[in-house]
């Protein structure tokens, strides 16, 4: 993802009505660096407040996803803690709300979230690697497989928390001391209405050893081709 | 009366002296006396009235901006009045006198309030803005904080511009350096003891004008500065003091420099949640 296919010529500031952003196809050449300089007094700069505003998906997005330097990573350090706790928690937010469960930093398909198309600003790689660090640290993401930083699961429920809102499914539905697949937990017909519906097994599993470790499951090695189980206790 | 030569002549010259005097100083005394009971009935009246008012006084900053006119035409200072009542707030019973009479009010009480949750907002807010912030977007947070963080326009409890700068007053004990500044004819307030220097200000005038973008080719227009300067500029506005944010992707790259691409004032950009 390369900076210079990001062209714009003059920057308005998006509202929720009306952004008008006036591109060049191509900057790469000086040439045009130079007509844009030339035509720099006439690019007029409307200074409307920035906004929220909602997605295509219906996400909401606070004000400062519409301010350009929100993009890249802060060389202030003070500055930069700050912006990496907005975007902690506007991640998880993003996340919960679209059932992401995973993030995939160099994939094709980028989330929208990480990229403000009104204002041309991405967050690019290396930031989104940094920003899930530290997530990581805060227990809200965590690489999976672990030492690599490509792939992280996004926790905006820690393990903990699905293992409770397992469990106490399974009290409420009666399934306590029989034994469940994996699939039969996040896929099986009694789980389409839960929130752990389609949790990803990596997730489900680290779940399952809290309950283990909490004396209330009991993991069992898959036979055959019915795979991995559990029993409650 | 004969204006007599002699020694005795002395004599009841200091004898008139003495009885002009002493007129004086009993006409002046009945005279004093009489305005201070005038002044203590009018303050007894005020004190009656503001317990009357006490809610109006509390949530209506024009009110309030009136009432407080009027008592420092009457040489009473909330400011004075109620530290000192709440130094001694034991025997506040004096109400006529300075201690006591806001803290009946419960002004003390709101200023203290204020001053506390200013401070509050500053530090929740310094890492993003360097510790710069408009006293608009400060009101608007301390009455969304009051709100229990819902923006609502019909609030009971309005905080005016006279309010925060009466609750500076209070904080300049701390030396903590909370101060009112005007730039570009914006009333910000600077939240740490750091001054800003003049290229600094100049900086945040220009960018006042831009809604926040400090561009280095459009400073260079306004300011004719050398590209040094500016670097400077920028680079003390975006390390030093964490005013500005920088945009990496502006795809406007003037000249390289440590400051790669544009730079935000972020006090100066409107936000609108």
């Amino acid at each position: 993802m390369s900076i210079n296919q990001i062209s714009s010529t003059s920057f308005t500031v998006p509202s929720n009505q009306e952004i008008s952003i006036s591109t060049n196809t191509n900057i790469n050449d000086k040439q045009i660096n130079q007509n844009e300089f030339t035509n720099s007094n006439s690019n007029s700069i409307t200074t409307t407040p920035l906004r929220s505003i909602k997605g295509k998906n219906g996400f909401e997005y606070p004000a400062i996803w519409n301010f350009p330097p929100f993009f890249t990573l802060q060389p202030n350090t003070s500055t930069l803690l700050h912006q990496i706790e907005i975007w902690r928690k506007l991640i998880i937010k993003y996340s919960k709300y679209q059932r992401i469960f995973e993030i995939i930093i160099d994939s094709n398909e980028l989330e929208e979230i990480f990229e403000n198309k009104k204002i041309k600003r991405k967050l690019l790689n290396p930031s989104l690697k940094r920003i899930l660090q530290e997530m990581s640290k805060n227990g809200e993401a965590a690489p999976d497989p672990p030492k690599q930083d490509n792939r992280y699961l996004i926790y905006w429920k820690k393990p903990d928390e699905w293992a409770d809102l397992i469990y106490n499914w399974i009290i409420d539905n009666g399934l306590n001391s029989s034994i469940m697949t994996f699939y039969e937990i996040t896929d099986g017909d009694l789980s389409h209405t839960t929130e752990f519906y389609e949790l990803p097994i990596p997730i489900l599993r680290k779940a399952l050893e809290n309950l283990v470790k909490r004396g209330k499951a009991q993991l069992l090695e898959g036979k055959g081709e019915i795979g991995e189980g559990v029993r409650f206790l | 009366m004969r204006k007599g030569p002699g020694l005795s002549a002395l004599s009841r010259h200091s004898a008139y002296n003495s009885s002009y005097s002493t007129l004086s100083t009993s006409i002046s005394k009945t005279q004093l006396e009489s305005l201070q009971t005038s002044l203590e009935s009018f303050r007894d009246i005020l004190i009656e009235f503001s317990i009357k008012h006490k809610k109006d006084i509390k949530n209506d900053p024009a009110f309030r901006f009136q009432f407080q006119k009027m008592c420092s035409a009457l040489n009473i200072d909330p400011l004075i009045a109620s530290s000192s009542s709440s130094s001694s707030s034991s025997n506040s019973r004096s109400i006529g006198g300075k201690d006591g009479f806001w803290g009946l009010l419960g002004i003390d009480e709101f200023e203290y309030e204020l001053a506390v949750q200013l401070v509050d907002i500053s530090i929740s807010t310094r890492n993003s803005n360097g510790g710069l912030i408009k006293i608009k977007d400060l009101i608007k947070r301390i009455e969304n904080l009051r709100n229990g963080g819902k923006s609502n326009s019909n609030l009971t409890n309005k905080i005016s511009e006279q309010d925060i700068i009466r609750s500076l007053k209070l904080l300049e004990p701390l030396k903590s350096g909370y101060k009112l500044n005007i730039i570009g004819g914006i009333k910000y307030i600077r939240t740490i003891p750091n001054e800003l220097n003049t290229d600094q200000s100049i900086l945040l005038n220009i960018a006042i004008t831009t809604g926040g973008k400090l561009n280095k080719r459009e400073i260079k227009l306004q300011t004719n500065w050398s590209d040094d300067r500016i670097e400077l500029g920028l680079n003390d506005c975006v390390m030093e003091q964490g005013l500005g944010w920088v945009d990496e992707q502006s795809n406007d790259i003037y000249y390289g420099g440590e400051i790669k691409g544009d730079v935000w004032i972020i006090a100066a950009t409107t936000f609108e949640e």
